[in-house]
């Protein structure tokens, strides 16, 4: 069984080094332009990288704040499930107005997207926590602050990693979506879409399986890091 | 009953004295109300859109589409890859494809199919294929392979063995297929509007809206999106649940 585990596993990594290197090829073949997409990652990627930390600082921030107390926190649930429930593009057409075509807007939409994600994990990883932990901290004689940073923080961690991760896929869909409304020069979503005004199918293609890439490279190899040096070796999964 | 009151009491609370802080803010100028504007003038606008209600159902009508054929397809086409081993390579192909955002199929299929529904329901059909077709596959692995060794122990036949044994087996999986793919199908939906819609549609009203500075609509159309798909969750997808899975104890109702 293990044997025949490993040699699924195997043809897996084989399939995916193919699909790799073909759209590799494919790219290079199309991408007459080739310097220059380097540029339109690069800017993308760090575009994203801007919101989402920015989310994860700001998410896990607020969400340990309003976490303290316990009424605050059920209040918020709700209204934080609310926000999440809304598509992250709409708020896009309203930041274009706001800050202008800049941007801003691209990295406030990324912010906007993961944001919520984060911050309805960590919020429910905090709900969750096991009582008896919490009383055994009293016992122990810590103040609110300690049990927050040394109990409730340690053992949301599942939780708040489930939101950092939800919060890379919703940051990644809400760049594409944003620079393809919003942005003026660079960024792969406004490479697929000019694209689409010169009529270019070979190059948006290939910009479709670029993005394809980066975002299975952020979805998964990223996440599959984290969470082994994390919960995994913490035996938490 | 005291719990469900600690639960229902401080969003409310919270909820109105946000909604009042920015109403009053609104109305002593201390915001701009043009880009900004007070709940009341937001509520007002989208009373005063005589086509909301088109809107809406345009919008509705197109996700329920894409969701039904994208989950009739990711059903089948997992049930092939987890018959013949061989097509195990799909799998992998899919989940390398299920990582490119909904939207930016949008410009492919403008090109190829022309504005309008049918792009709009092709891109949605994609967005929720992919987690059904990951879903059903991760369920049908999980099944309990003696349920399958009795299945062909009183012979059962291809059929009989899905609607009889795979079938109950998985619907926990199915029911989460279900809330991903309608939650992914409405983001995307929503967004390829704004590109490709002609006439009708959420999306488009608030893209169409930005091109007359009519920021309560936009701030409107923001909120109506919310609530739609939180109504579809709470009152569809829960009940569903309830009245399968929740009932026959294979997860806890939360």
């Amino acid at each position: 069984m293990g044997n025949e585990a490993a040699f699924m596993k195997k043809q897996r990594v084989i399939v995916i080094a193919v699909l790799i290197i073909v759209f590799i090829i494919y790219s290079i073949y199309y991408n007459t332009y080739s310097p220059k997409i380097l540029v339109h990652i690069l800017k993308s990627l760090s575009r994203m990288l801007l919101g989402y930390i920015f989310a994860v600082i700001f998410g896990i921030l607020i969400s340990v704040l309003v976490g303290i107390n316990k009424y605050i926190r059920m209040a918020c649930n709700p209204i934080i499930s609310f926000f999440m429930s809304i598509p992250t593009i709409t708020w896009v057409p309203i930041l274009l107005i706001i800050t202008g075509i800049t941007e801003k807007t691209i990295i406030i939409a990324v912010f906007l997207g993961s944001f919520f994600a984060i911050m309805y994990n960590t919020l429910d990883g905090m709900n969750n926590v096991d009582q008896n932990l919490i009383r055994m901290g009293k016992v122990l004689g810590y103040n609110n602050f300690q049990i927050l940073y040394k109990i409730v923080i340690p053992a949301s961690f599942v939780q708040i990693l489930t939101g950092l991760k939800l919060g890379i896929a919703y940051s990644w869909r809400a760049l594409v979506g944003a620079e393809m409304l919003g942005a003026t020069q660079y960024g792969l979503g406004y490479l697929i879409f000019a694209s689409r005004k010169f009529y270019d199918l070979n190059r948006m293609i290939s910009t479709l399986l670029i993005i394809a890439f980066f975002g299975y490279l952020l979805n998964r190899l990223l996440i599959i890091i984290i969470e082994e040096n994390t919960i995994v070796r913490w035996g938490l999964k | 009953m005291r719990d469900r009151i600690l639960k229902v009491i401080p969003p409310i609370i919270l909820g109105l004295t946000l909604l009042y802080i920015w109403q009053q803010l609104g109305e002593r100028d201390l915001i701009n109300t043009a880009l900004f504007p007070t709940p009341k003038q937001i509520f007002y606008s989208l009373l005063d859109t005589d086509i909301i209600f088109k809107h809406i159902y345009s919008s509705l009508l197109r996700l329920v589409i894409s969701v039904a054929i994208g989950y009739v397809l990711g059903f089948t086409i997992a049930i092939l890859i987890s018959n013949f081993k061989s097509m195990f390579f799909l799998e992998d192909i899919s989940s390398f494809f299920m990582s490119i955002p909904g939207i930016s199929w949008a410009p492919l299929f403008i090109m190829t199919i022309g504005f309008g529904d049918k792009t709009i329901i092709a891109v949605g059909i994609i967005t929720a294929f992919f987690p059904v077709l990951y879903n059903v596959l991760y369920g049908l692995r999980e099944i309990d392979k003696n349920l399958i060794n009795i299945s062909k122990i009183i012979e059962y036949s291809f059929l009989e063995e899905l609607t009889m044994v795979k079938l109950p087996a998985i619907m926990n999986y199915l029911t989460i297929a279900l809330k991903l793919s309608f939650a992914r199908t409405w983001r995307t939906i929503i967004a390829v509007e704004m590109i490709a819609a002609t006439m009708y549609g959420l999306g488009y009203m608030i893209f169409d809206a930005r091109e007359l500075f009519n920021s309560s609509i936009m701030f409107g159309g923001i909120f109506l999106s919310g609530v739609i798909y939180y109504l579809i969750e709470s009152l569809i997808i829960k009940n569903i649940e309830l009245f399968t899975v929740v009932k026959w104890g294979m997860r806890q109702h939360s």
